[in-house]
């Protein structure tokens, strides 16, 4: 047996001290910490929304099915921090969200308890050195940017697949989001599928 | 309190589910990578919906490269059991 257990004991026991002495703390001690991380409360994305309209996935029929959304991502969004995320992700997901529910008698469906697919942009910039506070270990803090959106079929015999291969491989889609990162500025996204 | 909401202060409570369970890839990411992501989503939605056991979710996420589960998969269920409890 060798010692290179309990040689790690030895070098994070500093910080191992540090998490249990945090996790020792009542929740408001826990969060007055939270709220003391420079701009944490102030920098949270708030994008405009829409209301509009999605074609869920692997429908068939002739009459066109919408769910209605109120998260679809309104095309100005001024001059803040998290617009470029936002203009982005409306990019990316072009023709697979609708203004308007198109086509003879279609059907939509209100407040539905449909969870619709969606498509996640994050961008990660302005890296600060910073002490945990749980820990008390440096790192990088990031100003971190996140904004969802709701997509669906551009028609009623798309499905989840196809779209993803699509939003990701497209001009201005996915790929070529994560690709406009840089040495400073990191960029990631997800795709999460619908649920019924 | 549950670890999440240790951490961050307060209770979050997304809109869906699958926010505290899905994971996203960057740049370096490789198609392997890619395939993992849809995967892992996918299998959250499949045993959010009820379609698959908490079993097979954990051997699922297991099969895309997640070497410990029930670490994402216990800080899930720690939240929304305090969810629960505070009736959000």
């Amino acid at each position: 047996m060798g010692f290179r257990e309990l040689e790690r004991y030895e070098s994070q026991k500093a910080a191992y001290d540090n998490y249990k002495a945090w996790k020792a703390l009542s929740p408001d001690a826990k969060k007055a910490l939270y709220d003391a991380i420079p701009n944490i409360k102030t920098s949270r994305a708030k994008p405009i929304h829409d209301q509009g309209f999605i074609i869920p996935f692997n429908a068939t029929g002739t009459i066109v099915t919408y769910f209605e959304s109120s998260k679809l991502l309104n095309a100005t969004q001024g001059s803040t921090a998290w617009a470029d995320v936002c203009n982005a992700l409306r990019t990316a997901l072009a023709a697979r969200f609708f203004a308007t529910a198109a086509g003879t008698t279609p059907v939509i469906i209100k407040n539905p308890k449909y969870k619709f697919a969606k498509l996640s942009f994050t961008k990660k910039e302005n890296f600060v050195d910073r002490t945990s506070r749980i820990t008390k270990r440096g790192y990088k803090k990031p100003s971190s940017d996140t904004v969802s959106m709701p997509f669906g079929g551009k028609d009623m015999t798309d499905d989840f697949d196809t779209a993803v291969k699509d939003i990701k491989t497209k001009t201005g889609g996915a790929v070529a989001w994560v690709n406009a990162s840089t040495s400073t500025v990191k960029q990631s996204y997800k795709f999460t599928p619908e649920g019924i | 309190m549950s670890e999440i909401a240790q951490r961050e202060g307060f209770i979050w409570v997304p809109d869906d589910d699958i926010d505290l369970l899905s994971v996203e890839i960057d740049v370096d990411a490789n198609d392997d990578e890619f395939n993992n992501m849809i995967g892992i989503n996918k299998a959250s939605r499949e045993w959010l919906d009820n379609q698959i056991t908490l079993r097979d979710y954990c051997d699922k996420l297991q099969l895309h490269d997640v070497l410990n589960p029930y670490e994402l998969v216990g800080e899930f269920l720690g939240h929304t059991e305090l969810i629960m409890r505070s009736g959000l």
